[in-house]
């Protein structure tokens, strides 16, 4: 059953240089239980999707479209609507935690907060119900920690507390925003198997964004790659990752020095030429003309169509066959 | 022992580096934190050392104390066959034209308030005596090898990108044509295909240059991409050494192993 | 990719404030500069047959008890509040910069007794210091001005300390440190330039302050000496015939009023379009 339907979402901010289309007609459906994640570099658009679909976007932001959870808009729903819905029916966790967290109030306060608001739960059963989310996350001497401010924890810990206070409603969505982005890679793993198994159990969808395509192969179901707010790939992530189709997705993959390379280590990544365009002086075309290296006159005036290249595979390219062979002959 | 060859550029011996935290309390001694426990390697011209490990580790206080930023608690840092803390002030600050560094931060490491050229000019300001023109020479000299532009002097760091900001202070470090450069996170807040430039860059730079490398970075396959020999530090000491790809093939140490194990992979 | 922003001045502009600010103190400013060359009467010159007259076309604001423009004194007086502004910020800047950048240099036991120092400058209500002062250095304008300034030292001392370690700790410093350069040239190539604009902000509000710290000098009779226009003196003189005529008294503390105000706008339009993250609306 389809929990999250996007469709032609565009998110556009005012900025002094004029209206910066920041998302650009983005559609996507999410299953109930399933993974999507969305991969990109600084600027794709990728975490303003999320604010968007949480109602979020900062004050010179704004999203139309369609979003719907559950077959209600959220792009409809007033300010208070929306509060209901955040907390208790999707749940975000964002990358940095010390950021995130109230350094004033203890972690057991913050985590209770939402519990307290949304379930109406008295202070005694919100504290049990504390301890039972701050074991399920893995921190060790839960009524210990309770009283914990988040200075007090590591980086590791403040993520897991945070990852608490998502999950405290049992909401049916979870958005991961490069949730593990500021952590050291062996506590990464750690928090991102603690995701995995926790969605498993629960039954919940996720959403997780990052920059970092290992993360995105082992993490989720299916994957879209987004370039300047655009979908330029999606799919099955095993079948996108196995054949990258867009030539910035290959881009992308080519620039990432890989640790399990096993030809000589001093051989050349290759990088895409260019740099990302200002939002506000997007082309009315391709938004990846000015860097492919497939790039004709068609690709230009106007956005390119989207292809199906395998089943569930879809890519928004005019010159999916030349990519496609000049990926597999590398 | 480490053997200080001719072609040795920096030797490090039994480096010990302890701080002591502001007091908390009156009745209690001050905490200490010691950051390095022990750490001795050398690194030979031309080469390329990588220095491996999760925050915390000590990692950026050695590349600090290589440097001579900081004061050694015990142990000692040689630079081509000189202890750096056994000179005076003056004569290290000589000796600096020929290691510089590199810093991870793009927007912290390079002054809001003065232009590019100014910036990169810096070091030979600081140590050389050149005249206005020679420095401005030597400047776009720099910023050509970086795949800057000559009319990029006049600007200020904000009106460019992280990327472009991290060639800048390449540029400022390459500008005395040291013979060693340490680069502590150089790629680490950069996008995926800016690192890659900048990662080609540093390669480019040294077949060009000469130029030995110190790297610091918690990201393996970075490390493994620039470097010819690597160490895994934890907790102030080395745990692992050798070549790269021995390190990477056949990690002996657990930290190592756990370390490795944790990168998530792209399956595909 | 430029900053994306408009330029400095649009933005002091348009920033309410500012503008409000700038035209209150400019006013001050124009007073001052045109009294130099002409006012309407003559400030100083009495004329006894013309007491008290009520405000009228001749005399914008009616004369005083000795027949003297009202108007004419103001503008004059607004010289001496710019004057002991300039030159007691000047003083404390000069000083009281160059302390605190000496004390963010060297650390420890200079910053220490530096800073010790200031406190207990600071600490001392700045009135009660400048009469103190005054009293030791004898009454007038220059020594008021003089008193005015060494009170100002501390509070530049301590702003400049403050804003200069935080960059200190900052990584173009060390940056600085690993090509080369000594603390000297580091403290005045990139520590000063970074910490101007905080120093700006500050001086205005310590011009405001020393307007007002005049006007109190004047009105205890240890500042400005007659005939020079005062407008602490007048609000004094004004105290005795404050039921004869109580515009005498309104007139030169609505001159103190807004010209505190003018400065003490400018100066807070200026610190938000300098640092606009203080001035994000929720």
């Amino acid at each position: 059953m389809t929990l999250l339907s996007v469709d032609n979402l565009t998110v556009t901010l005012k900025t002094v240089r004029g209206p910066a289309r920041a998302v650009r007609n983005l559609s996507f459906d999410l299953q109930k239980g399933e993974t999507l994640g969305i991969v990109g570099e600084s600027g794709c658009g990728k975490s303003l999707t999320a604010l968007a679909i949480m109602g979020l976007l900062p004050e010179n932001g704004w999203a139309e479209g369609r979003v719907s959870l559950a077959g209600e808009n959220l792009l409809d729903y007033s300010e208070d609507q929306m509060c209901r819905v955040r907390g208790d029916r999707i749940g975000m966790v964002f990358q940095e935690p010390m950021t995130s967290l109230n350094p004033l109030h203890t972690v057991g306060k913050q985590i209770a907060e939402s519990m307290m608001l949304h379930r109406g739960m008295n202070k005694t059963d919100a504290r049990a119900e504390v301890l039972r989310l701050l074991d399920m996350v893995g921190i060790p001497e839960p009524a210990k920690r309770v009283g914990s401010y988040p200075h007090q924890l590591s980086g590791g810990q403040r993520q897991r507390v945070m990852i608490a206070m998502a999950l405290s409603c049992g909401p049916e969505l979870l958005i991961a925003d490069e949730p593990t982005t500021a952590l050291d890679v062996t506590i990464q793993k750690q928090i991102l198997d603690l995701i995995r198994n926790l969605i498993d159990d629960l039954g919940m969808a996720m959403i997780l964004i990052s920059h970092n395509l290992g993360v995105i192969s082992q993490n989720v179901k299916d994957v879209i790659v987004m370039y300047g707010g655009t979908r330029v790939e999606s799919g099955p992530t095993h079948e996108v990752f196995s054949n990258l189709s867009h030539p910035y997705s290959q881009g992308l993959f080519s620039a990432v020095p890989q640790i399990d390379d096993t030809k000589a280590s001093r051989r050349r990544l290759t990088t895409i030429p260019g740099t990302v365009p200002e939002l506000a002086d997007l082309p009315a075309g391709c938004t990846f003309q000015e860097r492919c290296t497939f790039v004709t006159d068609a690709c230009r005036p106007t956005p390119p169509p989207v292809e199906e290249v395998a089943k569930g595979h879809i890519v928004a390219c005019l010159h999916t066959d030349a990519a496609r062979a000049a990926w597999a002959a590398r | 022992m480490n053997e200080a060859t001719n072609s040795t550029v920096v030797s490090v011996e039994n480096v010990h580096k302890h701080y002591t935290l502001p007091r908390e309390t009156l009745w209690r001694p001050p905490a200490k934190v010691q950051a390095i426990n022990g750490v001795s390697f050398t690194i030979e011209k031309g080469r390329s050392f990588g220095v491996v490990g999760e925050s915390g580790c000590g990692k950026s206080t050695l590349a600090r104390c290589v440097m001579g930023l900081e004061t050694l608690t015990q142990g000692s840092v040689s630079f081509r066959g000189q202890n750096i803390h056994d000179l005076s002030i003056e004569q290290l600050r000589q000796l600096r034209r020929h290691f510089q560094m590199v810093f991870q931060d793009p927007f912290g490491s390079l002054d809001p308030r003065q232009k590019v050229a100014r910036i990169v000019a810096e070091p030979i300001e600081a140590l050389e005596n050149a005249t206005g023109d020679e420095r401005r020479a030597r400047v776009i000299e720099v910023l050509r090898a970086v795949g800057l532009k000559e009319s990029d002097t006049d600007k200020y760091p904000h009106e460019f990108s992280g990327g472009q900001r991290q060639r800048i202070a390449i540029a400022r470090a390459l500008i005395t044509r040291p013979a060693l450069i340490v680069a502590d996170e150089p790629v680490s807040a950069l996008d995926v295909s800016v690192q890659a430039q900048v990662l080609n860059l540093l390669q480019d730079l040294q077949d060009e240059f000469g130029v030995t490398y110190l790297l610091i970075s918690h990201d393996l396959a970075v490390v493994k991409f620039v470097c010819d020999e690597v160490a895994v530090m934890n907790e102030g000491v080395f745990v692992e050494r050798g070549p790269t790809e021995e390190i990477f093939a056949n990690p002996q140490h657990d930290y190592t192993k756990t370390l490795l194990n944790a990168v998530p992979h792209i399956a595909g | 990719m430029d900053s994306g922003q408009p330029s400095f001045w649009r933005r002091c502009l348009a920033h309410r404030s500012f503008v409000a600010g700038g035209l209150l103190t400019g006013i001050l400013v124009l007073s001052a500069i045109v009294s130099l060359f002409w006012t309407p009467w003559d400030p100083i010159k009495q004329n006894l047959r013309e007491r008290f007259v009520a405000p009228s076309w001749e005399h914008l604001l009616g004369t005083d008890q000795f027949g003297r423009d009202i108007f004419s004194i103001i503008m004059t007086g607004a010289q001496n509040s710019i004057s002991v502004g300039v030159v007691s910020v000047s003083i404390g800047m000069a000083f009281g910069v160059a302390l605190g950048l000496w004390a963010s240099a060297k650390r420890g036991w200079t910053e220490e007794l530096i800073m010790r120092a200031s406190d207990f400058m600071y600490a001392f209500p700045a009135i009660l210091l400048a009469i103190m002062l005054v009293a030791t250095l004898g009454q007038g304008a220059i020594n008021a001005i003089v008193a005015i300034g060494i009170f100002s030292i501390p509070v530049f001392a301590r702003l400049t300390r403050g804003a200069a370690n935080a960059i200190w700790a900052r990584e173009f410093i060390l940056a600085a440190r690993a090509a080369g350069k000594g603390k000297l040239r580091i403290t005045i190539e990139h520590v000063l330039p970074n910490i101007i604009s905080v120093l700006v902000v500050q001086a205005t509000i310590q011009f405001a302050l020393a307007i007002l710290a005049e006007a109190a000098l004047s009105f205890l009779g240890l500042g400005a000496q007659p005939p020079t226009p005062s407008w602490g003196r007048m609000l004094n003189e004004a105290r005795s015939m404050i039921f004869i005529n109580p515009w005498l008294a309104i007139y030169p503390g609505a001159a103190i009023a807004a010209a505190v105000l003018g400065l003490n706008l400018l100066g807070d339009g200026l610190r938000d379009v300098i640092d606009p993250r203080l001035a994000r609306k929720r």
